[in-house]
Formats: structure tokens, sequence, C-alpha cells
């Protein structure tokens, strides 16, 4: 099968060094099956129309249109589309590059997934001199971060039927045009695929988009808008903004119904130095989730071992009088089985593991964490952990390489790869030291695993519900404490890895959602 | 005034209150031991998953190393041709070294031979001048 791709490019006033080196690299594509079709959208410079002639006289493949007046990007765009004939749309900008196996690489695509609708691809940047840098390793679909940034950007490549039913490019979201187009897509399809290869170099030249955020601020309000309406089409009540800051959409759920949340912390009520202050850690943890969080629907369910002294259970009831069950626990450590039991002695539909060696920051940490999880097909959400020192303890899980807090050590202040640590993302896992799960997904799933009775069990618990088909939400609105190893041995056992890769070694150095280390 | 009747409401009011008491310990036993079974539904469950993820990881296992026995496969096929070759040349050798023997063998036989040895003596006077005039 040899898919005809429509390569579709509106062009006005490109720098002339820029628009050859973007003809050259289409006219040196591997795969053939391909038209051209660019619309001049009015250039000034006259010598755009004659190469455009040119072009066309050169080689049939190539579709020209010159419009008469200039009607700007969405316009110029969609006359382009107009002239389209293939199966796929494939978006160029009129100064950038493909790279020469770019349409080989979507035909492979479509020929492996003969559904796909939506085709996307890593990028890099190119200078003026050619020279390569800012390589966008972008994780598979994730509908959740695309929320914050327009991620799949270039290469894109979709299915031309599919343009044409969401009505093509919109009028009002000049700048982020494509980002409005991509989200009208989305909604319809979930025939999404990644490339991860780099396919486009976004050219940057002074004053685009790719050699400075903040060069296009009016494009930023244009996806603020199209996040919007994209939120208020799919009936999420949501508060939208722009972080000029970050280059970030801001997406606050609103929370509604407020379903209660039964909070489960295994203990055995350990004592640590936090702050410079002997204190003990589970009295720690829920007097700050008393006295901090703005969210009020919600149980504690305290899981204590045996050894417990009574002073901190006296000390637990006094600092959280009206909501606080205890359960007592008579077996030998086992993380996992204390979770189960804290589980089923709670009757919430949301559940939340909170280990006790940890402290509320954000007082809205809940109401962030429970407007994720009302997405039906979330079904757990973690938050942003910091240890002691203010620097990050974990930012999700990572599979890439081995298993591991993504993150962990670095600075709090630090963006991450593209900004990832600043947005609300999909990821393969999040840390049992706080994770918001839904009720009947626990159940779902087995809950946590008891064969992994210390390390590994958060990890096979997300493993577990991946492969149901759901999806983990990591967050950085929802901060909290976490004075790590306070309460467990850090080595991990060698049987453990032997159980866990015996599991899911399959997955393992193969994160989807995060490709770098 | 009915004394019979309050003492017989007292009663009642004893009587419900050991049920309350005796409903209230069997609804805590039958919570106990729903708690009990939703934890085997976990466990059960979590095996259940466990093991499809063990069988799917050993699957790839397999699957792999089907993959390697094949490529063995392919090379040891390979290697066997290549000896079969060798073998081949080998015997090729063999023989061009019998007809080598024989045909050096049949050279000695002649250069013995009297009528060699003859011819060489006459031709002697000849080679000497024709080693002159050269």
């Amino acid at each position: 099968m040899s898919p005809l791709l429509s390569i579709v490019t509106p062009v006005y006033d490109p720098p002339r060094y820029a628009f050859e080196k973007c003809i050259e690299t289409v006219f040196a594509q591997e795969y053939g099956e391909w038209e051209w079709c660019l619309v001049d959208d009015c250039s000034t410079a006259p010598w755009v129309k004659t190469r455009l002639k040119e072009l066309q006289a050169l080689d049939q493949r190539v579709k020209v249109y010159l419009r008469s007046e200039n009607g700007g990007i969405v316009a110029a765009s969609n006359d382009a589309i107009s002239l389209a004939s293939g199966e796929f749309v494939v978006l160029l900008d009129n100064d950038d590059e493909l790279h020469l196996d770019a349409l080989d690489e979507v035909a492979a695509c479509i020929n492996a997934n003969p559904n796909v609708d939506y085709i996307y691809s890593n990028e890099d940047k190119i200078t003026e001199d050619g020279d390569h840098f800012g390589e966008f390793i972008k994780p598979n679909w994730s509908p959740e971060r695309f929320l914050s940034q327009n991620y799949c950007s270039h290469l894109s490549v979709m299915r031309t039927s599919l343009v044409n039913e969401v009505g093509r490019f919109r009028n009002g979201f000049d700048g982020s045009q494509d980002y409005d187009l991509f989200l009208r897509i989305t909604e319809r399809t979930k025939n999404i695929v990644h490339i991860p290869k780099v396919l486009y170099h976004w050219r940057a030249v002074p004053g685009s988009t790719a050699s400075a955020n903040n060069a296009k601020l009016y494009a930023y309000t244009a996806a603020a808008k199209a996040v919007d309406e994209h939120l208020k089409r799919r009936r999420i009540t949501a508060e939208v903004d722009f972080d000029q800051t970050l280059s970030l959409v801001t997406v606050k759920r609103r929370v509604k119904n407020h379903p209660k949340v039964s909070i489960i912390i295994p203990t055995c009520g350990t004592r640590k130095s936090i702050f410079g202050v002997d204190t003990c850690l589970v009295v720690n943890a829920v007097e700050s989730i008393e006295r901090r969080s703005t969210y009020t629907n919600f149980e504690i369910i305290v899981v204590v071992d045996n050894g417990t002294t009574q002073q901190v259970i006296s000390d637990l009831k006094a600092v959280c009088p009206n909501r606080l069950k205890i359960i007592d626990y008579d077996k030998p450590f086992n993380f996992s089985d204390k979770c189960n039991i804290g589980v089923v002695n709670s009757d919430a539909p949301l559940i939340l593991l909170l280990n006790d060696d940890t402290e509320i920051i954000s007082p809205d940490w809940l109401e962030t964490m429970v407007g994720h999880i009302t997405e039906k097909d979330v079904a757990m959400v973690g938050p942003l952990l910091l240890f002691e020192d203010g620097r990050i303890q974990s930012a999700g899980h990572s599979n890439t390489h081995s298993l591991h807090n993504f993150s962990a050590g670095l600075s709090s202040n630090i963006f991450g790869h593209f900004r990832m640590l600043k947005l609300a993302r999909e990821v393969s896992g999040v840390t049992g030291a706080c994770a918001l799960i839904k009720r009947d997904a626990y159940f779902e799933v087995g809950g946590m695993s008891e064969i992994f009775p210390l390390a590994f069990n958060d990890c096979d618990f997300a493993f577990k519900l991946l492969e149901h088909g759901y999806r983990i939400i990591w967050t950085p609105n929802a901060r909290l404490f976490h004075f790590e190893s306070a309460t467990r041995p850090e080595n991990v056992e060698p049987s453990e890895v032997k159980l866990i890769t015996g599991r899911w070694g399959r997955k393992i150095n193969n994160d989807v959602y995060c490709r770098i280390h | 005034m009915d004394d019979n009747q309050a003492v017989s409401a007292d009663l009642s009011t004893i009587e419900m209150q050991s049920e309350l008491l005796l409903l209230r310990n069997k609804l805590h036993a039958a919570e106990e031991k729903i708690m009990q079974l939703e934890l085997a539904l976990l466990q059960s469950r979590d095996f259940s998953i466990g093991a499809s993820a063990e069988l799917g990881e050993m699957r790839v296992t397999y699957f792999a190393l089907a993959e390697k026995l094949k490529d063995a496969n392919i090379h040891i096929k390979s290697h066997l041709a290549h000896i079969k070759r060798l073998e081949e040349a080998l015997g090729e050798s063999g023989r061009a070294s019998a007809f080598h023997t024989a045909r050096s063998a049949e050279l000695d036989r002649v250069y013995n031979s009297a009528s060699w040895r003859i011819g060489r003596f006459i031709m002697i006077p000849i080679r000497i001048l024709r080693k002159i005039s050269s």
C-alpha cells in the first residue's frame, strides 16, 4: 500500500533561503507518492509567485493556488487543504524542513496502523545556518499533557476526511490554529500514533515561535481559547489560563459533587527529626491534612502496627477527632497488605494511599487530584513530592533504563524537558507514597500485590492499571513533602527485582510517556 | 393504674435492646466477613492478573528465544553448507594430489628409462654447441 500524502503549505513571504531548503527536502523524499499543495497568501515579494509557478511546471505533483488577497494563515491553509486529493494531509510550514525519510516513515506507519487518523512525530529546531538543536522527545498520545501544550505540533499528519469533517482550520485562532484543529481532531478519534523519530526540522528564525517562546504571545492567547472551547465541548468545567512564564496553558478543573476520599495511611508510629524538630510522622501527616486541606469530604484511615504506642493513637485522635478510623494490623510488615486492609475498611469511591512520612504543602491538593480522576479512563493520580530540602523526590515514575522516581534529587524550580515538570501529564506510574485511586479500579486490578511487601508494589499496581487501559496522571499542581525512607528500608531485595521483572519485564525500559532518563 | 402493663413494656424494651445487640454483633461479624471476602477477592484478582502478566512475559521470552533459535539454525545450516563445501574441496584436492603423484611417478619412470638416458647422452655434443653459439 502506498497512500497518497498531500503536503499542505501556506506560503507568505518566507525567507528565500529557507523556502529553497524546504523545497529541497520535499523533492528529496525517499517516498514518492506525494502531492504538494502550495497556496500563496498574496506574498509581497514578487519572487514567490514566480518560484511557485516554476515548481508547478517542474513537477506535476505540485499544485499551486495564488490567492488574490491576503487572507491570513487560516484561509491560506484551508485553501491548501481544498487542493489536497490524498488520503492524508501533512502539514509543512514554508520555512521548515522535512527529514528525508519523513514521508517514508509516515507511509510505513499508515500501513502498520490502517485505522490511524492522526500521526505525529518527534521534531527538532534548525538554525539559519542549518544547525540542529532542541530535539523534542515526545511521549505517546497524552491527552492530559496536550491540554497544557501543543506537544504534537510538527510533524502532524491527519486523515483528510476527518480534517474536512471537523471543519478544517478555524478563524479566531491565528497562531494556534493547528492546536485548535488537533484538539478537534482528537475529540473524534483515539487512533493516534506517535512516531518516536525526528521527522521535522522547525526553522528558528528571529521572531518565529521556534526561536523564542514569547515571540508570539497572541498565539498563546489563542491556545488558551482553543483549550477552553475544547473542554467546554467535552463538558469539563475548568478555569483555563495561559502562564506566560512557562509558556503553558493552565487548566484547573472545578470539582463537582466533591466525592468522598478515604485517605489510608499505614504506619508504625515512627518518629523522625523534621525541620529540626523530633516529630511523630503519622501525627504530623494527619495534622497537616486536617489543617491545610481545603477539600472537606474525606475520612482518614490509619492502619497501625501492633507496636504503635497508645500515645500516638491518642495524639491522632486529638488532631483529627471527627473523621479518623484506626485499624489494627498484627501481621509482619507488608505495605501492600496494610493498604488493602485499609481499603476494605473504607467506603469512599476514591482512595488515597498516603505514606505517614508526608506533609501537605498545597491546600488544594485534593481538589487538584480529584479534578483529574473524574475523567472516565483516569484511574490514578499522583502529586509532586518534595524532599525536606525542597528538591524533587518524585515527579511520577519513569521506566526508562530502570524503574525510578522521575527527576528525583533535582531542584523543584527546573522546568524539565520541554517543561514536563511544570505540567500535568500521563505517566507510567506514580509513587504509592501518595496516590489517589478510583475504588472500582483498585478492586478491578486486585489492589496492591502482597507479593511485593516493600518495594515495587506501586510499580506493579500501575502496570496493572495500564494493562487494563487506564490512564495515570501526575500533576505538579498538588505538592507534598515526602520525608522519604524514614519508615522503611531503602534496599531493594534481588528477589523483588526478579518478581517485578518476571511480571513486567517487557514494560521496563519501554516507557511510552517518558523516553528520557 | 395498671402496673402490669408498665412492667411488660420495660421487659419488651430490654428484649429489644438485647435483640438489637445481637443484631449489631451479627452485623459486625457480617461486615468482618465481607472485608475478609473483599481481601480474598483482591488477592485472587491480583494472582490472576499477575499470572497472566507472567505468562505474557514468558511468551515474550519464548518468542525471543524462538527467534534466536531460528537465527542459530540459519547460522548452523550456513556452517554445515560451508563444511560440505570444504569437504568437497578437500576431496577435489585429494584427487588432484593422487593425479599429481601418479604423473610424477610416470615422469620418474621416463627419466630413469634406458632410452631417455641414451637419448640424453647422444644429445650432449649438440647441447655444448648450442651453449657456445649463444
